[in-house]
């Protein structure tokens, strides 16, 4: 009897043995981000940590910031333009106090201008449309995030420093303008003048970062702040061009130097969790450019300074504790010389542990 | 030994056992149920309010090539529409339906007339807006063969649009000023057969459906002093969707649709500028079901087409189960 309680208690140890490494294996490292809310979790990502983040923004511009900051209705003009930006992410935790981030973003823009009908008095009249286009992706982006390694959990402060390398196009591409057939119906011809823009700098650019929170119970209170400089002048192409005998544009290119305006950039973020899946937050943001200028038309020409200042109302849902979806909705408050945009915002994150034992 | 050996080889067998025996659900869990595992109709005696609104702009579209192309012209056009809903289950397996659409609309376009010989330069402005009840459907669900574990379920849908919104412009006071109409003025008949399966926490389905305009008349230009008889084309619509839970609240649906439309008959024919247009979309839905309000978002995104549009739609869905 003793002899069969003893195999007994060794099998049911042995079979619990079992259930209880599946169990540690399933935990792992993953433990950590189970305790983890939006607002407790810290500016970076753990140690050994890797999280993917994919974004998508929609803007409708319909409204721009002139000069003088006064509001010009695009709408009205039929001028309005849909923005769609795409951004890949990740950052890494090298150590629990550094972490390494990459980033890129793809954008497309379609602006048109306000269509122009010439009567020469010579047939046929001229029916003439101007577009320009924005397409393609920024410069890749490489940084380095680190976070002070304070005692208390109420106060995190994360120190960045990043580069991005001209990895892609810049200035503008050839235009792709056209001239079409006769219209009968108004006796014209249609005129297309399409211009092409690319996102590149065209040199490097260093953005030091840093950002502050702070946690009051179910509260927290986020300022964050980076610069970018851009390291050295550019050069880019600029484009004339005529019609030849066949109505066909020829183009001819020569090249210009300019340099793209610093950006300062700031933002007081406050959020409140209201459930441990559910964060709200409102965001503050403003945005600035200058010291920019261009020779493209031959003398040096300063860039305008632009301004744009901006309200985002959004949620933080945690999906799992592994996958994030962060979603907001953005309002223009004022600006200059920029597009007044209304933004619709989403967000995923996905976070893992890719090398834990 | 044999004991302790009979003992744990009957542990899977319990467990087996255990988990085969179905969850027996109270009413108030069956209305909380997610997409995924709710009935394909409404429950008899049930019954769900729903408000939807979709957002779409005109930018871009695909040419008669199928190449994704911006519209060059200054015309912004965008349309809001929203929607009531309202599903009454009359059975188990028969859901009656009706939809009461609001629509609002506006069209902007400006040009600059410029003839420097003649000293003349002028800038022309069209501001066209509109609001109004839009075309209300009415229809039934049902479900031909209910989902067991080895079947899936095949659903007839059936709706019919009432020409119930303004069909003509009105207060017309020259081209450019007038107001747009929020119904299309023709009645219409969908059909729609479902198959759907359930292997949880994932659920496929799989749709064919077909939209007949009967046709009508109305005033095609805001200028013309008599209405016009036409007739929209029949649309095509053939989609599968492959949806799973990605919590217990919230499911990722992904669907796949693909939209034929044949061209419209203006007087009896079809204009010399009318094509058939057909285009494939993905459509991803996220739903968040907190207990009995459900929220649906979704973007319609145009993978590729042909004489269509080539803009996202946008749009936001919420539900409640009484």
């Amino acid at each position: 009897m003793r002899q069969s309680f003893n195999k007994y208690w060794i099998v049911c140890f042995l079979i619990l043995l079992g259930v209880n490494q599946e169990v540690i294996a399933q935990l792992g490292q993953d433990t950590i981000l189970y305790k983890e809310t939006t607002l407790s979790r810290p500016l970076n990502v753990h140690k050994g940590q890797l999280r993917i983040i994919g974004g998508y923004s929609m803007k409708t511009n319909t409204r721009y910031y002139d000069d003088s900051g006064n509001t010009e209705e695009l709408s009205e003009l039929g001028i309005s333009s849909i923005e769609h930006n795409f951004l890949f992410g990740l950052n890494y935790g090298i150590i629990e106090y550094l972490q390494f981030t990459a980033g890129i973003i793809w954008n497309r823009h379609g602006q048109r201008g306000q269509n122009l009908f010439l009567v020469s008095g010579v047939d046929p009249s001229l029916d003439v449309s101007t577009f320009d286009e924005y397409n393609g992706s920024e410069d890749l982006y490489l940084g380095l995030d680190f976070r002070l390694p304070l005692k208390t959990r109420k106060l995190d402060w994360l120190f960045s420093v990043g580069l991005t390398l001209p990895t892609a196009e810049n200035g503008d591409s050839q235009p792709e303008h056209s001239y079409g057939d006769i219209d009968e119906y108004s006796n014209s011809t249609k005129v297309v003048y399409h211009y092409v823009h690319n996102y590149g700098y065209g040199t490097n650019t260093v953005i030091p970062a840093m950002s502050l929170k702070y946690r009051i119970s179910k509260f927290g209170i986020t300022g964050y702040l980076s610069y970018r400089h851009p390291l050295g002048e550019s050069a880019a192409d600029a484009w004339s061009y005529q019609l030849d005998d066949n109505n066909e544009f020829i183009y001819e290119n020569a090249e210009y130097s300019y340099q793209k305006s610093w950006t300062f950039n700031y933002s007081i973020i406050a959020e409140y969790q209201a459930l441990s899946m559910l964060n709200g937050f409102i965001n503050y943001h403003s945005g600035k450019s200058y010291g920019g200028w261009t020779t493209e038309t031959g003398k040096k020409i300063a860039d305008p300074e632009v301004v744009l200042n901006e309200l985002l109302l959004g949620i933080e849902l945690v999906v799992t504790p592994k996958f994030w979806i962060r979603q907001s909705i953005g309002f223009p408050l004022g600006g200059t010389n920029s597009f007044a945009p209304f933004s619709l915002n989403t967000g995923l994150s996905y976070n893992f542990f890719p090398f834990s034992k | 030994m044999k004991k302790v050996l009979i003992i744990v080889l009957l542990i899977p067998v319990w467990l087996n056992s255990k988990a085969q025996t179905d969850e027996q659900l109270l009413p108030a869990q069956l209305k909380q149920q997610t997409v995924i595992t709710e009935p394909v109709t409404v429950r008899k005696g049930y019954t769900r309010l729903g408000f939807a609104a979709y957002y779409s702009v005109i930018d871009r579209w695909f040419d008669e090539d199928g190449k994704r192309e911006y519209f060059p012209e200054n015309t912004w056009a965008s349309l809001w529409n929203f929607l009531l809903l309202a599903q009454y289950g009359i059975t188990d397996r028969l859901q009656l339906g009706i939809d009461i659409p609001f629509r609002s609309s506006s069209l902007y376009q400006s040009i600059i007339l410029d003839a420097p010989g003649a000293d003349y330069y002028e800038e022309l402005f069209w501001k066209v807006k509109g609001s109004g009840l839009g075309d209300i459907s009415i229809g039934a669900k049902y479900q031909i063969i209910t989902e067991t574990p080895s079947r899936p379920s095949l659903v007839f849908t059936t709706y019919v649009t009432l020409p119930t919104g303004q069909k003509n412009p009105t207060d017309i006071e020259d081209e450019r000023n007038y107001k747009l109409p929020a119904g299309s003025g023709e009645t219409t008949l969908d059909v729609d057969l479902l198959l759907r399966k359930i292997n949880f926490p994932y659920s496929y389905t799989f749709n064919i459906g077909y939209l007949h305009s009967f046709g009508g008349s109305r005033l095609l230009d805001p200028m013309d002093t008599e209405e016009t008889e036409y007739q929209s084309g029949g649309n095509l619509d053939i989609g599968a969707s492959y949806n799973f839970n990605l919590n217990e609240w919230i499911v990722l649906q992904n669907e796949l649709m693909y939209f034929r439309s044949a061209p419209d008959k203006i007087a009896g024919a079809i204009p010399e500028d009318e094509f058939s247009s057909w285009s494939v979309q993905y459509l991803p839905k996220i739903n968040f079901q907190l207990k009995r309000l459900r929220i649906v978002q979704a973007v319609g995104i145009l993978l590729v087409g042909r004489n269509t549009g080539a803009d996202p739609t946008y749009f936001i869905v919420a539900q409640y189960m009484l």
